[in-house]
Formats: C-alpha cells, sequence, structure tokens
C-alpha cells in the first residue's frame, strides 16, 4: 500500500510541472465544476510494493531521451482531480447551506470501480477537513490534539466565501505537494540545505519523470498517496487552510516540512539498506548485504515503525530493532538514522542552552563548556553503543537470552556513566563542569524525546482516523530514566537539591530553547 | 407654565422604535445541545448557531454576513488538562508551533495561561495564542471548563479587523452554564 502511495505522488508532482492550466474545469464560470473527461482504469496498473516504485523510476532514468513524447501529469490526472473535487464539494453541502453559498455540481460523486486511492486521498482529505466527534470526546492527556484541528475549521470557515474554488485550489495544492514527495522520495539529485532542521529546496531536481506516460504518472501517485494521509496530509492542509500554501505557488516550495522530513527519513533508510558500508554488524555478527526484494517488500513496515516508535522508544526499541538480523536490518538502518537525528538534536539545543545560560558567567567558560559538552555527547550517546560490534554482541547475547529489556538497558547505562567517567577523567573536568554537562544533556534528551512522542501521538491521531491515541504517560516521558538519567542521578544536578524539581524547570527551560531551534521560523 | 405635551401617535411611534432597538440588543439566555448535553448561553440577538458543522457540535456566529466567518465553537470534551499551568502551556506551545510551523506564520506571543471562573458551577482554564499570517494578525482564545461533572471547550478564532467582537465574546463565554 506504501508502494502504491508513492507512485500516486509521482504522478501529482508532475502535474505540478506541467503548464499553468486548469485541469479541473472546463467551464469560465467560477461557480460549477464540470467532469467531461472519461474515467481512465488503472487497476491494471497498480504498483504493490515500493521496489515497483523504484523499478518505474529506474527504468525512466535509464532513458537519456524520452521515446515518446511524454503526457502531462496534468492531462493524465484530471479525470481524478475532477471526481476529488466533487466529492468532497458534496461533503460541505451543511457548510454551504448554513453560510447561504450557493454553487452547483454537475460532477457527481466519487465514481465507482476506480482505484481506491482516489477515494482514499478524499476520505483523507475530508478527515483532516473535519473533527473526530469520538475522539474529541474521549481524548484526556493530549486535550491539545484538538486545538490544531479546531483552528483549521474555523480557518476554513473563514475561507469559504467561493467554495468551488477553494476546494479545487485545495485539491490541486494536495497534487502538487505530492508530486513533490515522490521528487524529494526518488528524483532529486541536491538539496538546499541537509541539517536536522530544514532541508530547504529541490536545487537538483531528476528529469527523468518528465518522460513518464499517464500509467506511471497515474501509479506514481497512487504509490504515494498512503504516506500522505497522516501527518503530512494534516500539515499540508494547514498551510493551505492559513493561506500559506496556495495552487499557484512552485512546486518545490508547497511541500511542507512534515513532507520532506518523512521522505527524509525513507530516503535514508533506503541508501542504507542499499550500500553495504552503511549497515551495521547485526546482533548475530552478521553483515548485511544489499537490498533484497524480501527488504523493499518489508520497506513499508520500517516507515510504519518509525512513525509509531521512533526515537522517542529509547533503547527498548532500538534493542529490539539492534536483534534482528537478516531481511530485518532493515528496521535497524531506519532507527541508527533516528537515533543520529537524536542525538544531533540533543547537541545542538543542549548547545544552545548552554550559551544562552553561562555567557555572563564569571566563573565558568561557555565556549569551554559547549566544546566539552560536544564531545561528551559523541562519547556517551546511544548511537554509538547500537554501533559498536562488541557492545552490540555482549547486549545481543544478554537480550536474546533474557529477553529482558530492562536488564539490558540497565547493563546500557552502566557502560554509559563508564563511559562517561572516562571521559570526564581524560580532559581533567571539575565537578561543576560534570554536573551542567549531565544536567544539560538529560533536559536536551528528555525535551527532544517528549516533541518526538508528541509528533508519534498526533500521528496515531490521523492515521486512526480519531481513535484514542496511544496512551503515553507525559511525564513518564519527561522523567524517563530509560537513557540512564534516572529520577535520582549518581551526580549531582547543577540546579537545586531535589533533582525532581531542578529537571521540571531546565525542562521547561530547554523546551523554549528546543523549540526556537526545531521552529525558527516562526519566531520573529 | 405652557407645557407642550407629545402627541399619542408620535409617542407610540418612538415607543416602538425604543422597543426594536432594545430587542436587537436584548440578549435571551438560550440552551443548545452539545454531544448529547444541555448547555445554556447568553446569545445576542444578531447572532446566530449552527449545530453540528464539519465534525463540530456547536457554531456560534455573528448574522451579519460580512462578520459571518467570525466563529465561536463549542464542542464537549470527557475530561479537562489536569496540571500545573506551566506544564500545560509547554504542551500547548508543543502542539501549536508546529502548527504555526506548516501555516508559515510568524509568532507575536501566547496569552500566559489563567485560571477562568466565570459563575458558581464553572470553572477551567484559558489559553490564548497570536500570530501572523501573510501579514494579517489572527488571536485564539481557548477556554477549557469543567461544569457540573461535565467538560467542554469553547474556542474563537478572531482576525485584528473583528477585534471590537471581543467584548461580546467573552459575555457570551462568560454566560456559559450547563444543565
Amino acid at each position: 500500500m506504501p508502494l502504491k502511495s508513492i507512485l500516486i505522488f509521482y504522478l501529482l508532482l508532475i502535474i505540478a510541472n506541467s503548464e499553468a492550466q486548469d485541469p479541473l474545469s472546463k467551464s469560465n464560470n467560477n461557480n460549477q465544476i464540470h467532469c467531461n473527461f472519461m474515467a481512465t482504469s488503472i487497476n491494471e496498473h497498480l504498483v504493490n510494493s515500493l521496489l515497483d516504485l523504484e523499478n518505474i523510476y529506474n527504468s525512466l532514468k535509464n532513458n537519456e531521451r524520452c521515446p515518446n513524447p511524454p503526457e502531462s501529469f496534468i492531462q493524465c490526472f484530471k479525470n481524478q482531480a475532477c471526481n476529488i473535487n466533487s466529492s468532497l464539494f458534496s461533503m460541505l453541502e451543511p457548510v454551504l447551506k448554513w453560510r447561504k453559498l450557493t454553487t452547483s455540481d454537475t460532477c457527481g460523486h466519487l465514481s465507482k470501480g476506480e482505484s481506491d486511492c482516489y477515494q482514499n486521498l478524499t476520505q483523507g482529505i475530508w478527515q483532516n477537513l473535519v473533527l473526530y466527534k469520538d475522539f474529541i470526546v474521549s481524548s484526556a492527556k493530549y486535550i491539545f490534539v484538538s486545538e490544531n484541528k479546531t483552528s483549521n475549521i474555523l480557518h476554513l470557515l473563514r475561507k469559504m466565501k467561493n467554495p468551488v474554488t477553494f476546494i479545487k485550489s485545495l485539491v490541486t495544492s494536495i497534487l502538487q505537494a505530492i508530486n513533490e514527495g515522490i521528487k524529494y522520495h526518488f528524483s532529486c539529485e541536491r538539496w538546499e540545505f541537509d541539517d536536522f532542521i530544514n532541508h530547504g529546496k529541490c536545487l537538483a531536481p531528476a528529469t527523468s519523470w518528465a518522460c513518464a506516460n499517464c500509467n506511471q504518472h497515474l501509479n506514481a501517485f497512487c504509490g504515494v498517496v498512503g504516506y500522505i494521509l497522516g501527518q503530512p496530509l494534516s500539515s499540508f492542509i494547514t498551510g493551505f487552510l492559513t493561506g500559506a500554501i496556495s495552487g499557484t505557488v512552485e512546486a518545490s516550495q508547497v511541500a511542507s516540512p512534515a513532507i520532506k522530513n518523512f521522505f527524509l527519513s525513507i530516503k535514508k533508510a533506503k541508501e542504507a539498506m542499499i550500500s553495504p558500508k552503511n549497515i551495521t554488524i547485526t546482533s548475530a555478527g552478521n553483515v548485511a548485504g544489499n537490498a533484497t526484494p524480501n527488504l523493499w517488500s518489508n520497506y513499508q513496515d520500517a516507515m510504519a515503525d518509525a512513525f509509531w516508535g521512533g526515537y522517542s522508544g529509547g533503547k527498548g526499541l532500538a534493542l529490539n530493532a539492534a536483534y534482528q538480523t537478516g531481511g530485518q536490518t532493515y528496521k535497524e538502518a531506519f532507527f541508527v538514522f533516528k537515533m543520529e537525528q537524536h542525538r544531533k538534536e540533543v547537541a545542538e539545543v543542549g548547545k544552545k542552552y548552554i550559551l544562552d545560560n553561562f555567557t555572563n558567567n564569571s566563573t565558568l567558560d561557555p565556549q569551554r563548556l559547549v566544546d566539552l559538552y560536544d564531545e561528551f555527547i559523541n562519547h556517551i550517546h546511544d548511537i554509538n553503543k547500537i554501533n559498536d560490534p562488541v557492545i552490540r554482541a555482549k547486549l545481543a547475547a544478554m537480550y536474546g537470552k533474557s529477553k529482558n529489556i530492562q536488564t539490558t538497558i540497565d547493563e546500557l547505562n552502566t557502560q554509559e556513566m563508564a563511559l562517561a567517567n572516562n571521559f570526564f577523567k581524560e580532559k581533567n573536568i571539575s565537578t561543576a563542569e560534570q554536573a551542567i554537562l549531565h544536567s544539560v544533556e538529560k533536559g536536551a534528551d528528555q525535551v527532544s524525546r517528549y516533541l518526538a512522542t508528541r509528533e508519534v501521538t498526533r500521528l496515531s491521531v490521523d492515521l486512526d482516523n480519531g481513535s484514542v491515541p496511544v496512551s503515553v504517560d507525559i511525564k513518564h516521558i519527561r522523567y524517563s530514566n530509560e537513557f540512564g538519567r534516572a529520577m535520582t542521578p549518581p551526580w549531582q544536578p547543577y540546579k537545586g537539591i531535589n533533582p525532581s524539581e531542578a529537571f521540571k524547570d531546565m525542562t521547561l527551560e530547554m523546551a523554549d530553547t528546543y523549540l526556537k531551534m526545531k521552529f525558527p521560523t516562526v519566531y520573529y | 407654565m405652557n407645557v407642550r405635551l407629545i402627541s399619542l401617535p408620535s409617542l407610540l411611534f418612538f415607543l416602538s422604535l425604543f422597543i426594536i432597538l432594545l430587542a436587537r440588543t436584548v440578549v435571551a439566555q438560550t440552551t443548545f445541545e452539545v454531544n448529547g448535553l444541555t448547555v445554556s448561553l447568553k446569545l445576542p440577538q444578531n447572532w446566530k448557531a449552527q449545530s453540528n458543522i464539519m465534525g463540530y457540535p456547536l457554531l456560534l456566529s455573528p448574522t451579519d454576513q460580512s462578520t459571518d466567518s467570525l466563529m465561536l465553537g463549542i464542542t464537549s470534551l470527557n475530561a479537562t488538562p489536569e496540571a500545573d499551568l506551566d506544564s500545560m502551556l509547554i504542551d500547548y506551545k508543543l502542539e501549536r508551533l508546529p502548527w504555526l510551523a506548516d501555516a508559515k506564520g510568524k509568532l507575536i506571543k501566547f496569552e500566559k495561561p489563567a485560571i477562568f471562573e466565570p459563575g458558581p458551577g464553572v470553572s477551567g482554564t484559558v489559553f490564548g495564542i497570536s500570530y501572523k499570517i501573510s501579514g494579517q494578525l489572527f488571536s485564539e482564545k481557548s477556554y477549557y471548563l469543567r461544569c457540573k461533572e461535565h467538560s467542554f471547550s469553547l474556542k474563537y478564532l478572531i482576525s485584528s479587523e473583528e477585534e471590537k467582537y471581543i467584548p461580546t465574546i467573552e459575555k457570551i463565554i462568560g454566560s456559559f452554564t450547563c444543565l
């Protein structure tokens, strides 16, 4: 299904790059949607796996010249786009009636017998536009999850003066975003930048997709549509409703950070799978080879795991991944990538926090602290342990024997403290500096994982269409000892005597630091 | 003293006018259904209500078409947030900032969360955020209220041009009770 979704994205991307032509209307009447096109069946061309999608891409890439004049994406997709418009339009009827907004729709409801992917997209758009009564009523811990949804609705209702234009523009924009997503996944050679906060624009898009025919376009669309039905679509619709995205912006500007981040994760995992040098030794001591069809067929599971567990799961999930062998290596690659991301966040947020809080300190040198902190993170963070074949073999043996995650985590934590103490000794680090390094790392780690958990929660809400989200205790996450930093640490925290109170204050301050770094665009 | 009295027809005319003007501003306590629960609000005459729009159980809006995009949404919840205000503010920020980033907006400020007790039997907290999107200033306020063992969310979104309606909306929210 995810494979199928990627293909759909491709298709939409091409539409976005075609000339400024409105495929959704044959009429000059702004209040009408007409669908005069013959339905195009794509059922016989459905893509069943990411491997199929990759094959399409590779076949195109090998053609330096297009053998046949390509059909534009916009032409290929006009029937489907019109049907999506029409379907959404009829869903909005109660709003139009209340606001006394009239229009006519000659398109009818979504045609039966078409691929499910269009219906999925239509439903996904709709579900991102409305509240879920069951969710609203049943959500307790994540009460603020509904805040963004209600904001979307209130913004949407402000924009309904011309509903036909609105819907057409929304659908066109989503198609463009999907197209961008496909480009991001497969066919962008070079990106503006590639740090953990922002990836920028695609500076060197591959041109091979311009050679795709209609079947390839449609398949690409259906291949990726499933991927966007969760957080990426939700994120995109927010941008659209609030006016940040319109149907006329260039494709490279359309994709939201969420979409880009999503595809970046997939891309990294894919690269890790394909390249043996990037595959670390497995817990059983084997070295993973090139990706096989089996790996590809399991690829979609890796993405689901990453979203549901991600690095927010910490050691437990990492251990599970590390213990897997053979065909499960893709999971490991994914987790290693996620943990690398996490380490970068902990490092960057911690350094910023130190500079913000110790610059005016007369007894401590903030730049020395920053440099030490950077080294400290590189010494102790879990990514090193997961990548270290000796440690991995030891952990795998322990985990495989006892199946007791906590016991294994305790062992990891013991090693972590030993690494930290050696580091402090080697660098001749004072007790006061040790307290700062430990405390800042703990705070940055907690805040970083807490936000990641929140993102997973939001995604789960989207994916479940309103069911009760995964139960995660916020305080447990915030003060988790999973990474070896217990509520009562064996070292002295630099703030206060009561560790709980000290870290609460620090967490609040660190959260603001983190948020300013994570979402720099929202701050003046 | 020769006092000229107003004629009876004139008196009736002005009286009628007064009553009409009064009627336009009279606020009536009105009951509404919100997810099976009955709530009561003082709704001005020039406001309208609609149930079940896009999943919102109750939406209130001015009747004037030039401002009918201004909305106060009301829904029930199964619980209200129960943490200290600082922690809740972090949660609120963590929820809203990614949204604002998606909206390509700029943060003006988060309102300091506060306890809100409009009247006997109703209490809760209020959160708020102001931001700019495409140069336009918006403010949101969210009230999480408990009333007779039930929880409710009341929320409005308003642009800077509509700020004159804030006192009216706050009055409506302040009149909230449940039956």
